[in-house]
């Protein structure tokens, strides 16, 4: 993985102490709480309804064992002893003083951590497949581009006062596991017809209060040409994305309003008069990062192992695990193991000191030392033994780490909601525990099969309700939570947003509304192995309304 | 008002016209006279290169502190060949004072309010905090590629 030369460590350094000053120039009185608050936006900082909340960026995702060990710290010595794994790769912390947060910045700096621009209204941390350099299906590990960006925009000096804010996803394999149409600019790696590798660009895809899926501008661009490319992109939205309306401000309305072809003339355009400084940069670059994320060294091996399959036997509990928490790797003998950060009836995606620990220990003995955080919240040892899977499993069931639902229907995402967050207008977390414990028979999770449920507890989307299969969307209905359930969403290559099923629901008739949907599911499914939307696309919405309103009507009665 | 650049406070006595204005007043002028357009900062770059190649200054309205406008339109400028004074006006603080001269801009104009909240010494402070970012002809890309 990237590690800093004297250069980024001492840009890291520098924004930490720049900082401390932040804060004392904030106590002195010399900047005013709105001068202040984009600096401190800028620097991860967000203030919610009880505490501080810091973002940590875990760049493109990937983290080694001495790093969630110091997160791990952090957590203990600053918060309450837990971390929260986000959607967007980041791990973030609930419940910091503003006086602790230079320090805070100093601990992740020594391991070569930051929390720069994870948030505020410039170009945010950028995230990428999380399995990358695992994954069979890749055309290049989409890491080394997304470090090159990283770079390029870290206080890139003109684009750090957008209209708002601005998120980069890259992906590098055939199937799209960053959901690259759903942000501001995704990346798909590509070849050309001549063999060549370049990049897909596509801008103005969303979620939030008005979801849109990106549109291509270049279908092949030259790998060097990317940085240039960006900034013609992001020069074109810095001056005419709208200001006069923070709800409108994205770059995905400026394309709408525009139209596609019009945006991307503009762009093309500014692309033309640009002085390409970037290419030069773009090639050397590239080629150095690289060699940072060469794969770690493993022999193949053999495949399917025996020993798993002989423990997977004995042990119904590792069967289980094995069936649904294991993913390909593309060196034989080895797999991606992923970690369900989502015990049943837990907030998903958050993750205790002493888990922290365990993981970085599994990482360190199984994986080279590496982790991934994925944008479903959970944790993937990204090189791991097949042969040493069982004893894996074993210190998982030790740290509560075990849950074998990845991707399964208790492989919840949820937003902080209205627990944590000051813009929810709904809880999330509670309903997606009520949710996992109608389901927690593992299985039946195992009868049902993938299935996605994504809950947001307002309508920023946070929790991506856009994309899940079944979406949970909660607002506020005179007083009361109401939640609008949606189906058929899909974050993947064919990026669909779900549509809603009907009129919002008590939170309390959530559960069961969803039960009953799957239910249906299964009852119209033409086999086991017909996925939710595969059914969904054929029957259409209608057979699943009346499971809605059965519940609508249960729960006004005893209300 | 104050008017700050690189080095610390400064004068400049380039006078301000409209840009329509500009080609006559540059015609009637004096030895050592100087001319400059107050521009909003959604003005048009290239065009704005185009039409005052005559100018020795370029002011540009910031109506809020956080309107990064006028990063894009001074690097446009820049860029397309305007060689004479930019100048900020408006509420820009300490804090994006190296972002500003990075994009090309020379001179940044604030409020007596501002300027007592933040004192020079805050603004040549900024400007260094951060030693250098990774764009730019002495970024760390560049220092890279010279190493």
């Amino acid at each position: 993985m990237y590690r800093y030369d004297e250069f980024d460590e001492q840009i890291v350094r520098e924004r930490v102490e720049q900082f401390r000053g932040q804060v004392e120039r904030r106590l002195d009185g010399s900047l005013t709480e709105d001068e202040f608050k984009p600096l401190r936006l800028m620097n991860g900082l967000y203030l919610q309804l009880h505490a501080y909340m810091l973002r940590v960026a875990v760049p493109y995702g990937t983290l080694n064992s001495a790093q969630m060990r110091q997160l791990a710290l952090i957590a203990e010595r600053y918060d309450r002893g837990y971390g929260h794994f986000t959607t967007r790769q980041n791990l973030q912390y609930n419940w910091l003083k503003l006086v602790d947060v230079p320090d805070i910045l100093g601990l992740l700096a020594d391991v070569g951590m930051h929390a720069i621009q994870t948030s505020g209204n410039c170009i945010r941390n950028v995230t990428a497949d999380h399995f990358a350099g695992v994954a069979a299906d890749e055309i290049e590990d989409p890491r080394p581009t997304a470090e090159l960006i990283r770079q390029w925009s870290t206080l890139h000096p003109e684009f750090e006062y957008l209209p708002r804010k601005f998120k980069i996803a890259v992906t590098g394999a055939e199937e799209d596991r960053a959901a690259v149409s759903v942000h501001d600019i995704g990346i798909r790696i590509v070849r050309n017809e001549a063999g060549e590798v370049g990049y897909r660009i596509l801008v103005g895809g969303g979620l939030g209060r008005t979801p849109m899926v990106g549109k291509t501008v270049r279908d092949f661009l030259p790998r060097v040409e990317l940085l240039d490319y960006l900034q013609a992109i992001l020069r074109v939205y810095n001056r005419h994305g709208r200001r006069d309306n923070k709800y409108k401000a994205r770059i995905k309305i400026l394309v709408h309003e525009l139209g596609a072809a019009e945006f991307t003339a503009q762009v093309e355009e500014e692309y033309r008069q640009l002085e390409r400084d970037g290419i030069a940069v773009a090639e050397a670059e590239l080629a150095r990062i690289a060699q940072y994320f060469a794969p770690p060294p493993l022999d193949e091996r053999a495949e399917p192992s025996d020993l798993l399959a002989k423990a997977r036997e004995a042990d119904p509990a590792l069967e289980l695990f094995a069936r649904h928490n294991l993913v390909p790797h593309k060196v034989r003998g080895h797999t991606a193991l992923v970690l369900s950060v989502k015990p049943i009836g837990k907030p998903p995606g958050d993750a205790t000191a002493e888990q922290m620990r365990v993981l970085a220990d599994l990482a360190e003995q199984y994986s080279h030392g590496e982790m991934r955080i994925t944008h479903m919240q959970n944790v993937v040892l990204p090189h791991v033994r097949l042969d040493d899977v069982p004893a894996i499993h074993e210190r998982l069931l030790e740290a509560g780490l075990a849950e074998p639902n990845a991707a399964l229907i208790t492989d919840i995402i949820a937003c902080p909601g209205m627990d944590y967050c000051a813009l929810a207008t709904a809880r999330s977390i509670p309903i997606a525990e009520d949710i996992q414990r109608v389901f927690a028979d593992p299985a039946r999770q195992a009868e049902i099969g993938k299935l996605s449920i994504k809950i947001s507890g307002c309508i920023n989307a946070c929790g991506h309700h856009h994309v899940g299969n079944i979406g949970i969307l909660g607002l506020e209905r005179m007083g009361r939570e109401n939640y609008q359930i949606t189906l058929g969403g899909d974050p993947g290559n064919a990026t669909t947003l779900g549509e809603r099923l009907g009129p919002g629901i008590d939170a309390d008739a959530v559960p069961g509304a969803i039960e009953a949907i799957v239910d249906t599911y299964l009852e119209l499914r033409e086999g086991p192995e017909e996925q939710f939307l595969t059914t969904l696309a054929r029957v259409g919405h209608d057979p699943f309304k009346p499971a809605l309103e059965a519940k609508k009507e249960t729960a006004d009665a005893s209300a | 008002m104050p008017l700050l650049d690189a080095k610390g406070l400064t004068t400049d006595t380039t006078e301000l016209v409209a840009l329509d204005e500009l080609e006559t007043a540059r015609d009637g002028r004096g030895p050592g006279d100087r001319f400059g357009v107050t521009v909003p900062c959604d003005a048009d770059g290239e065009e704005l290169a185009r039409q005052a190649p005559g100018a020795e200054l370029i002011a540009i309205e910031v109506p809020k502190t956080g309107d990064g406008r006028v990063f894009s339109l001074a690097a446009t400028l820049r860029e397309r060949g305007f060689g004479g004074t930019i100048r900020a006006v408006g509420p820009l603080i300490p804090d994006q004072f190296a972002f500003a001269l990075s994009c090309g801009i020379d001179q940044v104009e604030i409020s007596e309010e501002q300027f007592a909240r933040q004192p020079l010494d805050q603004w040549l402070a900024a400007a260094e905090t951060i030693t250098r970012t990774y764009v730019g002809p002495d970024g760390i890309f560049a220092r890279r590629s010279a190493a």
